[in-house]
């Protein structure tokens, strides 16, 4: 654990590990001179589960299945990242038609997963209106993936050599008649979101990332693009069939919570035409060049996940079992940048900050007041904070 | 009159005790507009103090050991524990793990196990069901013939 | 981008360099002398040269530890490796930490394989408080006694 400097003075609050509401249990040391932030220091670990221990214990085809359970929520990026890169090592090239069903289902994850953390987000503002509305409309993108893959969340859809399930007449049909409708929605989705009043009161100049900051932090993905980082691996190192496919890299100068909001709306329809695209061009052919054995190789794969850089460093000796894997899930990088962004920020902001890197943990729950003067502990619970954040921005109103 | 109330109103109280988050969209699915289970007065809090049932989801890291166990303590009597998805159950994928315990019936006593991995919502919001079945009759529904 | 399409001078210096090689996804391993990673990336902030590091890792060769850095130049977005062989009994670098933002890669890099940076207070990220259990990521390392069921 990180000793605080025995200077700072103040209360210190921990935040977490345990959250009522959706995400992943992270206790978050913030240390706080009445109600500015001036410390603020993420303790992880609550959800590490040695997966990279047991993958070199597993051989190559069941760590498809482990890989692919490091996250519910970009499942695919990570299956899918692996799987590249094992058939980097094993020098064969899947079949076309499953790159471009790889960049179907990896688009559509996308969209899902920025609903979802746009949901998330206007959750802990207090607006729940919004947030059933949205994931009321998630749910269309959620049954065409069950349609497509088999399942919800876990897809498994990858195989090291190609896709495991086809498409066939029937789902490209349903797909294409979804995306007109999914646009729609998600029209209005943003039109609510660019004219809310609660929203900008609450998202406008908070959590400024500079783009000086987020080039030292390594940030990534949106997190970075949103600060003046024009950056996306989906153009600048393409993989799949990327680079057959035209689409926009969407990218801002402001850098705040609303930028954020803007600019993964905006991808969205980007990957809407993007998923259109590919399903014009969908060649016929196989769709798996199955290989089993040995490999013998080093070799780093890296993705555009929806949150931003995925890495996977894998390494087989000669061997069924891979002698070293290394996963970096874009949270992680995002993560230096908003802890440091929390400094000079309200309690009230801690909410919107957090969840604004989309981090894939994020805690908010039974929070424990430490004030070191009167030597008291309270424990405030995640609504209780929610509920605090809600009044003190609607006092600041009526004042 | 305890029962009726705790049948028609039973609180949640959800506990990521160290899963890939795949379960928790799906608990949360099940309560969002698709499936709604608030029409049945479920409904999730977010302080232990308030709430009937707790949900856990994952294999328990040694981390959150002492979480889980506090939260267990802090809900009021009578209190029980729904346990989703395969590696809160059992462990699952992660069993052998240096750091997961294999499941939450080792760290807490379980009332009913939902597998899957993860479970639908459908099945999430069946499970509960089943639990209040349990509560307001004493005994779980015949399931002869019904395939989930 | 991989290394071989471009033309890019690299600001290393040359005498530093040990050794390359290179991976099967085309991005070139740059062994450094010991000691002189921070010295290079010191170097690059002085000199503007603006750069992401994207991740850290270490490799457990039995008879020592092999540290990485995978570095992409911003600008013309090509992407290297730079290494430093670590001697297994006592594993110990500098810290880049205040340079960028490397901060809980490197706490990972100690608590799982027990690198010692210098200059980083950060040393436990992911494992429990008062883990005593030795480096879990280490090869040959073992789990012992799993933890007591709770009654």
């Amino acid at each position: 654990m990180i000793k605080l400097s025995e200077k700072i003075q103040g209360k210190e609050i921990n935040i977490g590990p345990q959250h009522p509401a959706l995400k992943e249990p992270e206790t978050f040391r913030i240390v706080i001179e009445s109600e500015k932030i001036v410390d603020a220091i993420p303790i992880l670990g609550h959800t590490h589960r040695g997966i990279e221990k047991l993958c070199e214990s597993r051989n190559s085809d069941q760590n498809l299945y482990l890989i692919e359970r490091i996250c519910g929520i970009c499942s695919f990026s990570h299956q899918g990242n692996y799987a590249k890169g094992v058939e980097e090592i094993a020098g064969i090239e899947a079949p076309p038609r499953a790159n471009y069903i790889r960049v179907i289902v990896a688009e559509l994850e996308r969209l899902h997963s920025h609903l979802l953390w746009l949901g998330v987000l206007t959750h802990e503002i207090g607006f729940d209106t919004f947030y059933l509305l949205i994931w009321k409309d998630r749910e269309l993108i959620m049954d065409i993936l069950e349609t497509i893959t088999g399942n919800r969340v876990n897809y498994g859809v990858n195989a090291i050599g190609g896709v495991r399930n086809d498409l066939n007449e029937m789902m490209i049909k349903q797909l294409f008649s979804l995306l007109p409708i999914l646009e729609q929605r998600i029209q209005k989705i943003k039109k609510i979101a660019v004219n809310d009043k609660t929203i900008q009161a609450r998202c406008k100049n908070v959590g400024t990332i500079s783009k000086k900051l987020a080039e030292k932090t390594n940030a990534t993905g949106p997190t970075a693009r949103s600060s003046g980082i024009n950056w996306d691996l989906r153009r600048d190192n393409p993989y799949f069939v990327y680079e057959e496919i035209k689409f926009k890299v969407l990218y801002d100068t402001k850098g705040d919570v609303y930028s954020k909001i803007i600019l993964r709306l905006d991808e969205l329809f980007e990957s809407i035409s993007i998923i259109d695209q590919a399903l014009n061009n969908l060649p016929n052919g196989p769709i798996l060049s199955k290989i089993r054995g040995k490999f013998n190789g080093a070799t780093i794969s890296r993705i555009e996940a929806p949150r931003g850089e995925d890495l996977h460093y894998i390494d087989f000796r000669n061997d069924k079992i891979p002698y070293r894997i290394k996963v970096r899930a874009p949270t992680y990088a995002n993560l230096v940048s908003s802890m440091n962004v929390l400094v000079g920020h309200h309690i009230a902001d801690i909410p919107v900050i957090v969840a604004s890197c989309d981090p894939c943990f994020s805690c908010t729950d039974r929070t424990l007041v430490i004030d070191r003067d009167l030597d008291k502990q309270y424990i405030m619970n995640s609504n209780d904070l929610r509920n605090f954040a809600i009044k003190v921005y609607q006092e600041d109103e009526i004042l | 009159m305890v029962t009726w109330s705790r049948v028609k109103s039973p609180w949640l109280i959800h506990m990521n005790t160290g899963s890939c988050n795949g379960c928790d969209i799906e608990i949360l699915t099940a309560l969002a507009p698709k499936l709604d289970a608030e029409r049945y007065g479920v409904k999730l809090v977010g302080s232990p103090r308030h709430a009937d049932i707790m949900i856990c989801t994952g294999p328990v890291t040694d981390k959150m050991k002492i979480a889980v166990v506090k939260t267990y303590e802090q809900i009021p009597n009578p209190k029980f524990v729904v346990v989703v998805g395969s590696c809160g159950s059992s462990g699952g994928i992660y069993k052998n793990s240096y750091i997961t315990l294999d499941g939450v019936d080792n760290v807490i006593p379980v009332d009913l196990y939902i597998p899957g991995c993860p479970p639908k919502p459908e099945a999430v919001f069946f499970g509960i069901a089943m639990l209040l079945e349990k509560l307001s009759s004493g005994k779980l529904p015949d399931l002869k013939g019904e395939i989930l | 981008m991989k290394i071989s399409n471009i033309k890019y001078d690299l600001p290393i210096d040359e005498n530093v360099i040990i050794s390359k090689r290179n991976l099967v996804s085309g991005e070139q391993i740059i062994v450094l002398k010991p000691k002189m990673i921070r010295k290079t990336i010191e170097n690059w902030v002085k000199n503007n040269f603006s750069f992401h590091i994207s991740s850290l890792y270490v490799i457990d060769e039995i008879d020592r530890f092999e540290l990485f850095y995978y570095v992409i130049h911003r600008k013309s977005n090509l992407s290297f490796i730079l290494a430093e062989v670590l001697d297994y009994n006592n594993p110990t670098t500098q810290t880049i930490s205040d340079l960028s933002g490397t901060i809980f890669y490197e706490g990972e890099a100690t608590e799982m394989f027990g690198i010692n940076f210098e200059g980083n207070k950060v040393t436990e990220v992911f494992l429990p408080e008062n883990w005593n259990k030795g480096f879990p990521m280490r090869k040959g390392w073992e789990k012992s006694k799993k933890g007591d069921k709770i009654e």
